[in-house]
């Protein structure tokens, strides 16, 4: 079985697979592309973190044009926003465990009622929401920092005392009601928690976070050569030193000036300490002693958030860092090594597209370079043809095949109130996130994306509860509800349960097989001796066999 | 013919000199860097290496805290009695350790600081020396790489890294008794767990023949062929030498290092990465007392235990911490952030009870000869990419690889 021929740069061909879709011949490139099948797999996976529905499969398979009609829609699901939110979050840094500084907001007072993961799950995605509203919205993606409002759900407007446009369980735009400027995620409390700043640092940790999120410019990748002779723990001699100090300077003459902005944002502050809410965070009066220089974006002198947001939006680098950062997060390379040809390619369609985000995944998701395959070019290329599901999105594939979500109820309180439900994938203090190689946005900041033994641990134990799972709800619902296993509990005919394997390959890794196909073999292989080690009983049957599809490279890459 | 140089005499002295001390490194005397385990002490937040690793007593532009000057062997050392734990290391050990002052980390932000003094580099891409130990010894373990701390930076090599997680949760997949995670319903039978095996070792095959040409995908391949195994064994370890333990408040450094003994021990890992916290302190600095307490007690505690398992004599510990402190006290009674920071390495086929590298009356790093450790003005300070370089070179991982072009720390090696 192969996969697919190469397209090449001369030749026009239409791709081939083993599974009956139009095949072409191997042409003079060395690089190949997934199916429009598999294209549809890998497009899926990585916008929703789920596998194309069977009728989306059956669609593109018949008729490859309907593929970028299917990417629009999954441009519009709740899934992409959750995509979005992690993929910002990588750069932001702002979705922390309950339990970790500078999480651990209490559930006291008007968060009463709730659990602590539920309170700090909602505060630290705070940002991250106003994000996927912007894109969700079809808003222009500067609007990120420029937004005349703010997003939030109850408990955030309750943390940090925002008037909601709408009252409801949902997230919708508001004001905060201390009277800061609205400038997007650039007036955001939970930002500003995160990386939060000392008198001594004068927000300049603020500023690097933000020019290292929004402009992929990063002060800290300069070396320097430090001045022993200053005092560093004399405020004076500091400040005297980023002013003359040519080491000093170097950064400091942009750094400080960008800082200026934050100076109005509470320092720095011990959540779990709060004791009634609406936290003041905004504090004006603040902002003369946390601040050494007139604030300036760059050399371009201006005050306010409004001022500054407005300066970002218009500064190319911020929409490069966007298509960067896109195309880093959906092809799975590092920053460093997204290709700077393709980089502008992406940042001109970006523009053009009045910035618009839904166009810029659109375009990174139907390019060459995202159904890359495989290659024997010698010359490697940074991409990877096979991918690994990372740790939100694992939990919603398993979740939307088999219907079982990993959870556990922790009755813990460690300082911050009942600890409650988590979602084990997508917690890093209690859960397996950083285990399957996800982050904790505090210490481990940069995503693993190959597996490893703890990886392969977390799968196995997610693979050991969603298989009986599945199995048994399947068995006991009717035909229309069933998720995965069509076939009877009793049924043994091998035709039948050849069939069951092909439907579970399309639907667990989107492939079209035949019943004689060899991967049909080894699973029928496998179903069948697993029936006779359970002593005839199927439902053990089934779930061995589950138990191995749901661990299979297939399913933890793409 | 025996050349005989000045560095066979130390060797020689040296190896004596261990054997009095501690038989059990008598074999290792002249061995060529045969291949060591490694275990980092990572303390986060930046020490005050003033407390008692880099003396200054009576120094006028140094605020230093209350103690003595002491010579321990070749070391000296700012001892007070509310820092006993340290003499007694080096009492106890100092024969096996060189003190490195002067490490020049070229920034005073934390994590800019922690991946300079791991890596040896300024990228968080690359590896940390410790990652790229377990890559060049011991890629065949089932965890080569065992992370118990937070900071480990594998780069490249994550496939070859385990994390236990900040509660110990690692153990919960292991064995979820007594932790929260309700027991999986199903456990495969002996039987199934072969069918299974089988099943996936095939699939694997597969896709490896159909998308394997490229080596990225061979990479994630064999990664996912390798962690098969790992898994395997890792279940397999759990069962017999009881695991990781419980479910815990892994920052606990007796935690840690109980953990990654036996994990070293039971030839789960090559190497190891432990860390501490709290020692950033800008307000109180005097909690440095207690910090270097805590530390010295477990680092007492690592080699014994080490020594116990028969581990030392093939292991090397290297201790630090990404940033030193000021030498003046700031308004707040604390100290601040400081380009400068020292580090200890003892074990296996160090050169020890000596002192390499050094600062001057500010704290600033002085030049030294990287072969010999003295001082020297026509030296070089002393840089993150040295030391790791120097460290790999000790466990016997050939640096040039990874640190092309970059001197490693000879001084280290016996």
């Amino acid at each position: 079985m192969g996969l697919l021929a190469a397209v090449g740069v001369a030749l026009t061909s239409c791709e081939a697979s083993h599974d009956g879709e139009p095949a072409a011949p191997e042409t003079q490139t060395t690089r190949t592309f997934l199916s429009p099948t598999e294209h549809l797999v890998r497009v899926s996976t990585a916008l929703r973190g789920k596998r194309p529905s069977v009728g989306e499969l059956r669609r593109v398979r018949e008729q490859t044009s309907a593929l970028p009609a299917i990417v629009d829609e999954y441009l519009q699901s709740p899934e992409f926003g959750e995509t979005l939110r992690d993929l910002h979050n990588e750069s932001l840094q702002v979705r922390v465990a309950a339990g970790i500084y500078p999480a651990g907001f209490p559930a006291r007072d008007a968060l009463a009622g709730y659990s602590a993961q539920e309170v700090n799950v909602a505060i630290t995605e705070a940002p991250l929401r106003l994000i996927q509203w912007v894109v969700e919205h079809d808003r222009p993606y500067s609007e990120i920092v420029t937004a005349r409002y703010t997003v939030a759900d109850r408990i955030v407007a309750s943390t940090w005392g925002i008037t909601l446009e709408r009252a409801g369980d949902g997230w919708y735009r508001g004001q905060y009601a201390d009277g800061r400027p609205h400038a997007g995620i650039l007036s955001d409390s939970m930002l500003f928690t995160r990386h939060s700043t000392t008198y001594a640092n004068s927000n300049r940790g603020r500023a690097n976070a933000v020019a290292r999120s929004l402009l992929c410019y990063d002060f800290l990748a300069r070396e320097i050569s430090v001045d022993a002779t200053i005092n560093l723990a004399d405020p004076k001699e500091v400040a005297n030193a980023v002013r003359v100090n040519p080491a000093c300077a170097s950064c400091h003459q942009t750094l400080d000036p960008l800082a200026s902005y934050f100076g109005a944002f509470h320092p720095i502050f011990v959540p779990a300490d709060i004791q009634t809410y609406p936290f003041r965070h905004y504090l004006p009066a603040l902002s003369a002693p946390f601040t050494v220089s007139e604030p300036a974006y760059f050399g371009h002198k201006g005050a306010g958030l409004e001022f500054l947001g407005s300066m970002i939006a218009a500064d190319p680098r911020f929409s490069l860092c966007a298509a960067q950062r896109f195309y880093a997060y959906l092809n799975h390379v590092n920053l460093r090594d997204v290709p700077r040809a393709r980089a502008a390619e992406l940042q001109d369609i970006f523009v053009k597209s009045d910035l618009s985000a839904k166009t810029l995944a659109r375009t990174i998701v139907l390019s060459d370079d995202f159904r890359y395959a495989d290659s024997d070019d010698a010359t490697e290329t940074p991409l990877t043809g096979l991918r690994k599901v990372r740790p939100p999105a694992l939990s919603r594939l398993i979740e939307d095949l088999t219907g079982f979500r990993w959870t556990a109820n922790l009755d813990l309180d460690i300082g911050s109130g009942n600890i409650g439900r988590i979602d084990l994938l997508s917690d890093s203090l209690f859960g397996f996130e950083v285990l399957l190689g996800g982050i904790d946005s505090v210490n481990v900041t940069l995503p693993a994306h190959t597996m490893n033994a703890s990886a392969s641990l977390v799968l196995r134990g997610i693979a050991s509860r969603a298989a009986p799972h599945v199995v048994a709800s399947d068995f006991a619902a009717s035909g229309a509800e069933r998720r995965l296993l069509t076939v009877s509990e009793t049924e043994r005919a091998e035709a039948s349960i050849r069939a069951q394997l092909c439907d579970l390959h399309l639907r667990l890794f989107g492939e079209f097989v035949e019943p004689a196909d060899p991967r049909i073999d080894d699973a029928y292989a496998l179903f069948d001796e697993a029936l006779a080690a359970a002593g005839g009983d199927a439902r053990r049957a089934w779930t061995t066999t589950l138990f191995a599809l749901l661990q299979d490279v297939r399913l933890a890459h793409f | 013919m025996i050349t005989l140089t000045r560095r066979n005499l130390l060797r020689a002295g040296s190896a004596a000199l261990a054997t009095a001390a501690l038989p059990e490194l008598a074999d290792t005397a002249q061995a060529a860097a045969p291949p060591r385990n490694l275990i980092v002490v990572l303390n986060s937040g930046g020490w005050d290496v003033t407390y008692a690793l880099d003396p200054k007593p009576g120094a006028t532009r140094i605020d230093v805290p209350a103690g003595a000057q002491k010579l321990i062997g070749q070391i000296d050392l700012l001892s007070h009695a509310a820092r006993p734990s340290v003499d007694a290391f080096f009492q106890r050990y100092g024969a096996l350790t060189a003190l490195i002052r002067g490490v020049q980390v070229r920034s005073f932000i934390h994590n800019d600081c922690t991946k300079r003094i791991l890596t040896g580099t300024p990228s968080d891409q690359n590896a940390d020396f410790a990652a790229i130990t377990a890559h060049e010894l011991g890629r065949d373990l089932p965890v080569p790489y065992l992370v118990l701390g937070n900071s480990a930076l594998s780069g490249p090599y994550a496939a070859l890294t385990g994390r236990a997680g900040t509660t110990n949760q690692i153990s919960s997949l292991l064995n979820p008794d007594g932790y929260f995670i309700a027991t999986a319903p199903y456990a495969p039978s002996e039987a199934e767990e072969a069918l299974v095996r089988r099943y996936l070792t095939a699939s694997t095959d597969r896709v490896a023949s159909a998308r394997g040409r490229s080596a990225a995908n061979r990479k994630q391949v064999e990664a996912f062929s390798r962690s098969l195994e790992q898994n395997a064994l890792l279940r397999k370890f759990a069962q017999t030498r009881g695991g990781f333990g419980k479910p815990d408040y892994t920052p606990d450094l007796k935690v840690q290092i109980e953990v990654a003994t036996t994990a070293l021990e039971g030839g789960l890992c090559h190497a190891a990465m432990l860390e501490t916290s709290g020692w950033d302190t800008h307000q109180d600095n005097s909690q440095q007392d207690m910090l270097h307490e805590n530390l010295f007690a477990n680092l007492l505690l690592l080699a014994q235990t080490l020594e116990q398992k028969a581990l030392l004599s093939r292991s090397v510990v290297v201790v630090l911490s990404e940033m030193g402190r000021t030498p003046k006290l700031n308004a707040g009674g604390g100290k601040d952030h400081w380009p400068v920071t020292s580090a200890l390495v003892f074990g296996a086929g160090v050169r020890g009870d000596r002192v390499i590298g050094g600062t001057d009356e500010q704290l600033a790093a002085l030049s030294v000869n990287l072969q010999s450790g003295a001082i020297d003005t026509a030296g070089k300070q002393l840089q993150t990419g040295n030391l790791a370089a120097g460290v790999l070179k000790l466990v016997g991982v050939d640096p040039s690889v990874h640190f092309s072009g970059v001197e490693a720390l000879d001084a280290l090696i016996a």
